[in-house]
C-alpha cells in the first residue's frame, strides 16, 4: 500500500517515475473512477453533463473536508467515530445560539466551532491521558454528542432563514454561477492539506506516531501531543462542516451527519489509509469519497433502488481492501524471490 | 541406525521461493539425549524445527521415528508420533486457565460435549507436580510469570506422552534464576528418557546442558560434536566458517581525558548511587546479569525513563535532561535493545527512519525537503553499508543486521557525542556484526563516547577498553586492560 509519504519518494527511486506513479494507490482508484465515469457516460446520456459535476461537488463538500481529518486520525493509528455527530451538533448549536440567544450568526458559528474543538480535545484527553482506545472513546462521544443535539434542539428542525444573507449565500452561492462555493472550499482545503501531509514536518510526526508509537517516542517525538492534536483537528474540521451545512441548507435537522463517520472511514481506507496507522494520503481519501459519491449518484440515475446503494458502496470497500491485501502478499513474495 | 536412536532425519531439502533453506540435511537423535542445534541467524535452525514438528513439509528427505518412516501433514501428526515443540515466543491463550492451556489439543477428543473442569484441573495438577513446580492449574494463564508460562508450555508439550521435545531459544525472555529452573526441568526430562533438541545461540547454555551439538551453516550440516570433547571456539569457528581472531577490531591505544560524567544516579528501584565517567576514545562496557539494572540505568541517563536523582556533566558542563528529547538535543542517544518495537518504524522507509531524530536538518522551514532527506539517507546508509534495494525500502523488510545498521545511521544523523548501545548485535548475523564492531571502534577513535551494554560476554571482552560490572543496581567493580576476562567479570557480576 502506498501512502502519501511514499509518493514523495517516487522521484528518488531507481524505478522510472511513470512506473512508480502507476504503482501508487491513488492511481488505481483514479483509473477505477475514470472507468465508472466512462461507463456511466455511455450508459446514461444524462451523466456527462455539467449538472452531474455540480451535484458531485455539492455532495462531496462536507464529506471531503471531514475525510481530511479522518485521514490524519487513521495515519495516527486511530479513528474518530464522532465526526458525524459533531457535524450535526455544530450545525444545531449555531442555529440555536442564533435563534434563542439572538447572537450574530457569525459569532454563533465561531462559538460552535470552538465547542467542536473542545469535544475533540475531550476525545484527545481520554485517548492520550487515560489511554482508552480511540474506538471506544469516539463511539461513546458519538452517542453523547448525538444525544446533546436532541437536548439542544428538543428534536426539532431549526430554520435560520432570517440570518445574515451573506452567511447563507456562501452555502448556496456558485462561482461564475456554475461551481458551488462549498465545492471550492473543499477542493482548496484538500489541496492544502494534501501538500501539508506530504511535505510538512508537523504532519510527518503524525505518520511516525501512527507507524510505531514506541519507536516515535524513542526518537524524541511527543506522541501524546501529536495524537491529541490530531483528534482536535478532526473534530475542528467536522465543526467547520457543521457550519457549512447550515449555510447550505439554512436549517439544522437533528439527524444531520448520521452515518458520515462510516462513509468517510470507508472512503479513506479505499483511498489507501491503513487501520494500523502510518499510511494514507488526503488525495487517496478524497478520491475514495468521489468514487463512493459517483457510484451512488450513478445508481440513482440508473434508477437502482436506494436500498441497493449502501450494499454496493460497502461491497466496494470490501473489494478494495481484499485487492490490496492480495497485492501486498504478491509484493512480499516478489521481494522474497528477489533476495 | 543403532538401537537407541529415536529420531533420524535424512537428506532433508526445503526450498522457499528463491532460497534453499535446507539442503541435504541429516541428523540423528538418541534416546534421552539433549542435543544442541547451533548456527547463525538464517542458518536454517527454525526451518529444521518446523519440519520436525510438522509445521512445514520438506521438499525432499525422510523422517524416521523409532525406525519407522513418518510423514507429517501438520503438527498434530507430529504430536501423535511423540514430537512436541516449545516455541521461542509463548504460544498460549492468556485468558483461560492453566489446565485448559495444557489440554487444549485433547479437549476436542473427549467424549462428553461438556467441559469437565474438575478432571481437567486434577490431571493438570498431577502433571505439574512431576516437575515440582507450584502452579495452580485454575489460575488464568496471563497472571503467571513468563517462566511459569513457559513451564506450562513444557508440561503441555509432554502431556501427550512425548518422546521428543524441541526447545527453540527457550531462555530468550527468562531471568538467570528462571533459566536455572528451566535447565533443571530439561535434565528432569532426560532422566525420564525423553530426548531434547535444544536450539540456542548462547554457547554457555550448550555447554551446560547438551550431550552433543550439531552445527548448521547456510542450511547445510557442518558437524555433530560431542560437547565434552569440544571447545567454544571450535563450535563458533564451525558456525562462522572462519577463525575468531579477526572478529574484533584492535582496542584503542590512547585513551584521552574523561569528558562525560554521570554522578549519583538512582531511581529507587533498579539502581542506586551510580557514578562513572567516560573518556575520549574509549568504549565503556556495562556488564552484569540480565535484570541487574544495566538497561534501566542507560535509559534513565538518556531521559527515556524517569530517575529520582543524578546529574550529568558533558565537557564539565552540567546538563539538564528531563526527557529523551533533551538528551538528543545534547547529542546523547540511546540505541534500544528492542529494535523492532522501539527502534524502527518498520513500515516506513530507511530514509524516513534515519531522518526522524531531527527533522529540522532535512527541511526548509515548515516543509520537509525531499532532496536534503534523500542526501542525508544516502550518505549515512552508505557510511553504515546498509544493504538494500534503495533508501525507499521499508525497514521491516531488512535483515536484522541491516536494521541495526539503519538504527546506528539514525543516531549518527545528529552527530552524537555519546552513544549508549544496548545489545548492539542481538539478532545480527556474523558478517554484519563484524561491520558494526569496526564501526563502533571507528566512532570511538573519532572521539564519540560509546557505552556498550551486552549480555554476551565475549562481545564485552572483545570490544571494551574498560568494563563496569553492575550487580543488583550497583557498580560492583571496574575492570580494564588485560583484566577484562570472563572469570573476573562473572565473579563481580555475581556480587563478589
Amino acid at each position: 500500500m502506498l501512502g502519501s509519504v511514499d509518493t514523495t519518494l517516487a522521484k528518488g527511486s531507481s524505478v522510472s517515475g511513470w512506473k512508480k506513479i502507476t504503482q501508487m494507490r491513488e492511481f488505481s482508484i483514479l483509473m477505477f473512477l475514470i472507468g465508472v465515469i466512462v461507463v456511466m457516460s455511455i450508459v446514461t446520456p444524462n451523466f456527462a453533463k455539467i449538472d452531474t459535476l455540480v451535484n458531485v461537488l455539492y455532495n462531496i463538500s462536507t464529506d471531503g473536508i471531514i475525510v481530511i481529518g479522518m485521514t490524519a486520525a487513521l495515519i495516527c493509528g486511530g479513528f474518530d467515530l464522532s465526526v458525524g455527530a459533531i457535524l450535526g451538533f455544530t450545525c444545531a448549536t449555531t442555529a440555536q445560539l442564533f435563534l434563542k440567544f439572538h447572537l450574530n450568526i457569525w459569532v454563533a458559528a465561531l462559538l460552535s466551532i470552538a465547542i467542536a474543538i473542545g469535544i475533540g480535545a475531550a476525545n484527545g484527553f481520554f485517548i492520550t491521558k487515560l489511554k482508552l482506545s480511540s474506538f471506544i472513546t469516539t463511539l461513546a462521544m458519538m452517542g453523547i454528542v448525538r444525544g446533546a443535539i436532541y437536548v439542544v434542539t428538543k428534536g426539532v428542525t431549526l430554520s435560520v432563514k432570517a440570518a445574515d444573507p451573506t452567511f447563507l449565500a456562501i452555502g448556496k452561492g456558485k462561482l461564475f454561477g456554475v461551481i458551488p462555493n462549498l465545492g471550492i472550499i473543499c477542493i482548496i482545503l484538500v489541496i492544502v492539506f494534501d501538500i501539508l501531509m506530504r511535505r510538512s514536518k508537523l504532519f510527518r510526526k503524525v505518520y511516525y506516531s501512527g507507524s510505531s508509537e514506541k519507536a516515535a517516542r524513542m526518537s524524541g517525538i511527543n506522541t501524546t501531543k501529536v495524537t491529541f492534536g490530531v483528534f482536535v483537528f478532526t473534530a475542528g474540521l467536522a465543526g467547520v462542516c457543521g457550519v457549512l451545512s447550515l449555510m447550505r441548507f439554512s436549517m439544522s435537522a437533528p439527524t444531520l451527519g448520521t452515518g458520515t463517520e462510516m462513509l468517510v472511514i470507508s472512503a479513506a481506507v479505499i483511498g489507501g489509509c491503513s487501520l494500523n496507522g502510518g499510511e494514507g494520503s488526503v488525495l487517496g481519501a478524497i478520491l475514495g469519497v468521489i468514487l463512493l459519491t459517483i457510484v451512488s449518484s450513478s445508481m440513482t440515475l440508473l434508477h437502482v433502488s436506494t436500498f441497493w446503494q449502501q450494499l454496493v458502496t460497502s461491497l466496494i470497500l470490501l473489494i478494495a481492501v481484499s485487492v490490496d491485501s492480495i497485492s501486498e502478499k504478491a509484493k512480499a513474495k516478489k521481494l522474497m524471490l528477489g533476495s | 541406525m543403532t538401537e537407541d536412536t529415536i529420531l533420524e532425519v535424512r537428506n532433508i531439502v526445503k526450498l522457499f521461493p528463491g532460497v534453499r533453506a535446507l539442503s541435504d540435511f541429516s541428523l540423528e537423535l538418541k534416546r534421552g539425549e539433549i542435543h544442541g542445534i547451533v548456527g547463525e541467524n538464517g542458518a536454517g535452525k527454525s526451518t529444521l524445527m518446523n519440519i520436525i514438528s510438522g509445521n512445514m513439509a520438506p521438499n525432499e528427505g525422510e523422517i524416521l521415528v523409532e525406525g519407522n518412516m513418518v510423514s507429517f501433514e501438520n503438527s498434530r501428526d507430529a504430536q501423535n508420533c511423540g514430537i512436541s515443540i516449545v516455541h521461542q515466543e509463548l504460544m498460549n491463550c492468556p485468558h483461560v486457565s492453566v489446565a485448559e492451556n495444557i489440554f487444549m489439543s485433547t479437549i476436542d477428543s473427549s467424549k462428553s460435549k461438556f467441559m469437565n473442569y474438575k478432571k481437567l484441573c486434577k490431571d493438570a495438577a498431577d502433571l505439574l507436580e512431576v516437575f515440582d513446580v507450584h502452579i495452580d492449574p485454575r489460575q488464568t494463564m496471563k497472571n503467571l510469570s513468563v517462566s511459569d508460562q513457559q513451564i506450562v508450555e513444557i508440561v503441555k508439550a509432554i502431556s501427550n506422552d512425548s518422546k521428543i521435545v524441541i526447545f527453540d531459544e527457550p531462555t530468550a525472555s527468562l531471568t538467570e534464576q528462571e533459566t536455572t529452573q528451566l535447565f533443571r526441568i530439561i535434565h528432569d526430562l532426560k532422566k525420564r528418557g525423553i530426548s531434547t533438541l535444544y536450539i540456542s545461540h548462547r554457547m554457555e547454555e550448550i555447554f551446560l546442558n547438551c550431550d552433543r551439538v550439531t552445527v548448521l551453516k547456510d542450511g547445510k550440516f557442518v558437524d555433530t560434536l560431542i560437547v565434552a570433547e569440544t571447545s567454544r571456539d571450535q563450535i563458533i569457528s564451525k558456525m562462522v566458517g572462519r577463525d575468531l581472531s579477526d572478529f574484533y577490531p584492535p582496542k584503542s591505544g590512547d585513551v584521552g581525558d574523561a569528558f562525560f560524567e554521570v554522578k549519583d544516579f538512582s531511581n529507587g528501584k533498579f539502581f542506586h548511587g551510580i557514578s562513572f565517567s567516560l573518556k575520549k576514545g574509549e568504549i565503556l562496557g556495562l556488564s552484569g546479569l540480565v535484570g541487574s539494572g544495566r538497561t534501566e540505568l542507560a535509559r534513565a541517563i538518556c531521559g527515556v525513563d524517569q530517575s529520582e536523582s543524578g546529574t550529568i556533566y558533558l565537557n564539565g558542563e552540567q546538563l539538564v535532561i528531563n526527557n529523551y528529547r533533551d538528551a538528543i538535543k545534547h547529542g546523547i542517544v540511546y540505541l534500544t535493545e528492542d529494535r523492532k518495537t522501539e527502534g524502527l518504524m518498520l513500515n516506513m522507509s530507511i530514509m524516513q527512519n534515519i531522518s526522524v531524530l531531527d527533522l529540522d536538518q532535512v527541511s526548509n522551514g515548515f516543509f520537509m525537503s525531499y532532496d536534503k532527506e534523500k542526501k542525508q539517507a544516502q550518505t549515512l546508509s552508505s557510511e553504515m553499508n546498509v544493504k538494500s534495494t534503495s533508501i525507499a525500502q521499508k525497514t521491516g523488510t531488512l535483515s536484522g543486521g541491516n536494521q541495526q545498521k539503519v538504527l546506528i545511521a539514525k543516531s549518527l544523523s545528529i552527530s552524537p557525542k555519546i552513544i549508549f548501545m544496548d545489545e548492539p548485535t542481538r539478532g545480527v548475523d556474523v558478517g554484519a556484526r563484524v561491520e558494526i564492531y569496526n564501526k563502533l571502534r571507528e566512532l570511538a577513535d573519532k572521539g564519540i563516547g560509546i557505552v556498550m551494554i551486552s549480555s554476551e560476554l565475549p562481545e564485552i571482552i572483545g570490544m571494551c577498553d574498560r568494563v563496569l560490572v553492575v550487580h543488583e543496581g550497583k557498580i560492583n567493580g571496574e575492570v580494564c586492560g588485560v583484566d577484562i576476562a570472563e572469570e573476573t567479570i562473572i565473579h563481580k557480576a555475581s556480587g563478589y
